[in-house]
């Protein structure tokens, strides 16, 4: 059990040290995940609420084929993804493979589901007397839309905390997509599934622990809001 | 240019929910008018406030807001359960007003709404939604309709479930709407006593269809057939309406206030076959006529009849006196 101790030891030295890649590797995933989720939550929460307020044709079958992809297997999308992007792939005139804005498609299309089917059921769960109210109240069509996403502020940020931790936690888009190239597209993922293959412990406690504070600090932004909600 | 006489013009509007169906062949609504719309449940009067407050369009015909036909912005509706926003009373008075990038003196006129519903804006402005009881909630969705100034004030039962003090002040807020920027108010409630007190004429529905008008009183089907060549209908405690045959079983009457004859006593040897025991509930001068109008409550329904002045001095109707109400069962006519 020394390999473990002294795991944990050296991982503080990295941590508190600034060793340049296990920073490197925090910056990247941060900087992938933080795009993921913008990219997502603006594409996603009109979608959301199109889902949730119209009746359309096909409405069901595409809240059904939504849900559906909320379990997306991380690897699946990767591979998708990359057969896409490859240089022979429609896409690869875009040089999008082993960039980080490669691994940002990626998971856009892993957690846009999420977003999309949890603000709707937010925006779904909300008093239908607001439409009227809102209508009475003057309001235009597009401050219909803000308003009812701001009335179901808690759901919404509920979708995006989760999906930002599906984001953030995901190795198979980071691996394929992004190829884990240090310093350009390595994640705290992608970073801790190397270096202990290579048996190289303590920078992967040290990243091990970031995304677990990562974790936590999300899940209380989790429970925060589902407590407002 | 000269405003149309009437703000609002409906003609030949049918809007169906399920069986249900609203006709509505025509209705003209003066401008600064109070109308009242009273019927029992499922008659229709909260789908006509939502057709004219164009939350919905209706399936056929059409609905005229001072000569267009979607005015949306000048005409406002309080639900019979609003909702207020999860914000604070003051996010929600001013909700309306944003909405229009109306930021001028914000405060002050969200502070004078609040006061106008009688809630002290320097207690409630920054309440947050939870922290307002039921009363305080309906008057602070008052207060931001009335913060808006509209042309029309629909409102659906909008005294119904809140307590004394809340439906006074809604009450008052009201009627000051009208008298100080002639609103236009269009109320449903079932409380005929409180129509009376604020609406200049009452649209009586009835299954989806306009019943009458004025403070003629309605007495809903079914008429089932009696002895006699009579029909009657039974009253919700029990007392029987004798009429003559009736075009539909399941029409409602119209009986005028007129017809019906104030009685201290039990008349018998009368032509009259309907003798109802009633007690008043309240009298209503009818302006420099001489006239009043008493509204009675006979076996659980109101019925509104007219006496003079002095015989109402000379017979002693006061409020809570038991009387009787007399009529011929060809008084009761159908539309």
């Amino acid at each position: 059990m020394d390999f473990l101790k002294d795991g944990f030891f050296n991982a503080f030295i990295l941590l508190f040290q600034g060793h340049d890649e296990t920073y490197d590797a925090i910056f990247t995933t941060l900087k992938v995940s933080s795009f993921s989720i913008m990219i997502s939550l603006l594409i996603g929460l009109p979608c959301g609420f199109a889902l949730s307020y119209y009746n359309f044709p096909g409405k069901k079958h595409i809240r059904a084929v939504v849900d559906t992809l909320l379990s997306l297997p991380t690897v699946v999308v990767g591979l998708l993804v990359y057969a896409f992007i490859t240089r022979k792939g429609p896409l690869g005139d875009f040089n999008l493979l082993f960039e980080t804005s490669g691994i940002i498609v990626g998971q856009v299309i892993l957690i846009l589901p999420l977003v999309v089917s949890l603000s709707a059921t937010g925006i779904e769960s909300l008093d239908e007397r607001l439409r009227n109210t809102l209508i009475t109240l003057g309001a235009t069509p597009r401050r219909i839309l803000i308003s009812t996403l701001y009335e179901s502020r808690f759901a919404v940020m509920t979708a995006a905390a989760t999906a930002y931790g599906r984001a953030i936690s995901e190795v198979g888009v980071s691996m394929m997509v992004g190829g884990n190239i240090k310093w350009h597209t390595r994640t705290i993922t992608t970073a801790i599934t190397l270096e202990t293959g290579k048996g190289e412990f303590a920078m992967g406690i040290a990243l091990g622990l970031v995304l677990l504070l990562i974790s936590f600090a999300v899940n209380g932004a989790l429970i925060f809001f589902r407590k407002r909600s | 240019m000269m405003k149309n006489k009437y703000l609002y013009e409906i003609s030949g509007i049918e809007h169906s929910y399920g069986e249900f169906t609203l006709r509505i062949p025509e209705l003209k609504i003066e401008r600064g008018s109070a109308v009242g719309l009273s019927g029992p449940n499922g008659s229709g009067k909260s789908t006509l406030i939502r057709l004219m407050s164009f939350l919905e369009k209706p399936a056929s015909g059409k609905i005229t807001f001072n000569s267009v036909f979607n005015d949306r912005m000048q005409a406002t509706m309080l639900q019979q359960d609003p909702y207020l926003l999860k914000r604070t009373v003051y996010d929600n008075v001013s909700y309306g007003l944003k909405v229009k990038n109306d930021y001028k003196d914000l405060k002050k006129r969200t502070a004078d709404a609040l006061e106008r519903v009688n809630l002290n804006h320097k207690i409630f402005m920054y309440r947050k939604w939870f922290e307002l009881s039921g009363g305080e909630a309906k008057r602070v969705a008052l207060a931001s309709r009335l913060i808006l100034r509209p042309e029309a004030l629909l409102l659906d039962e909008p005294v119904a479930n809140v307590d004394t003090e809340s439906s006074r002040a809604i009450i008052n807020a009201v009627k000051w709407m009208r008298e100080e920027h002639s609103t236009t108010l269009i109320i449903s409630s079932h409380d005929l006593t409180w129509l009376n007190s604020v609406t200049d004429n009452i649209w009586k529905l009835y299954n989806g269809k306009l019943a009458g008008s004025g403070n003629a009183n309605l007495i809903p089907g079914p008429w089932v057939e009696g002895e006699n060549n009579l029909w009657h209908t039974t009253l919700p405690e029990g007392v029987k309406i004798y009429s003559t045959q009736p075009p539909d079983c399941s029409i409602p009457a119209i009986l005028h206030p007129y017809d019906i004859i104030l009685s201290e006593k039990k008349l018998t040897r009368t032509s009259a076959v309907n003798h109802i025991e009633a007690k008043v509930n309240l009298l209503i001068s009818e302006g420099n006529s001489g006239k009043i109008r008493v509204e009675t409550e006979a076996s659980g329904r109101i019925l509104s009849c007219h006496i003079t002045r002095e015989s109402a001095v000379k017979m002693n109707i006061v409020p809570g006196k038991k009387v009787y109400l007399i009529f011929k069962a060809t008084s009761l006519m159908w539309d």
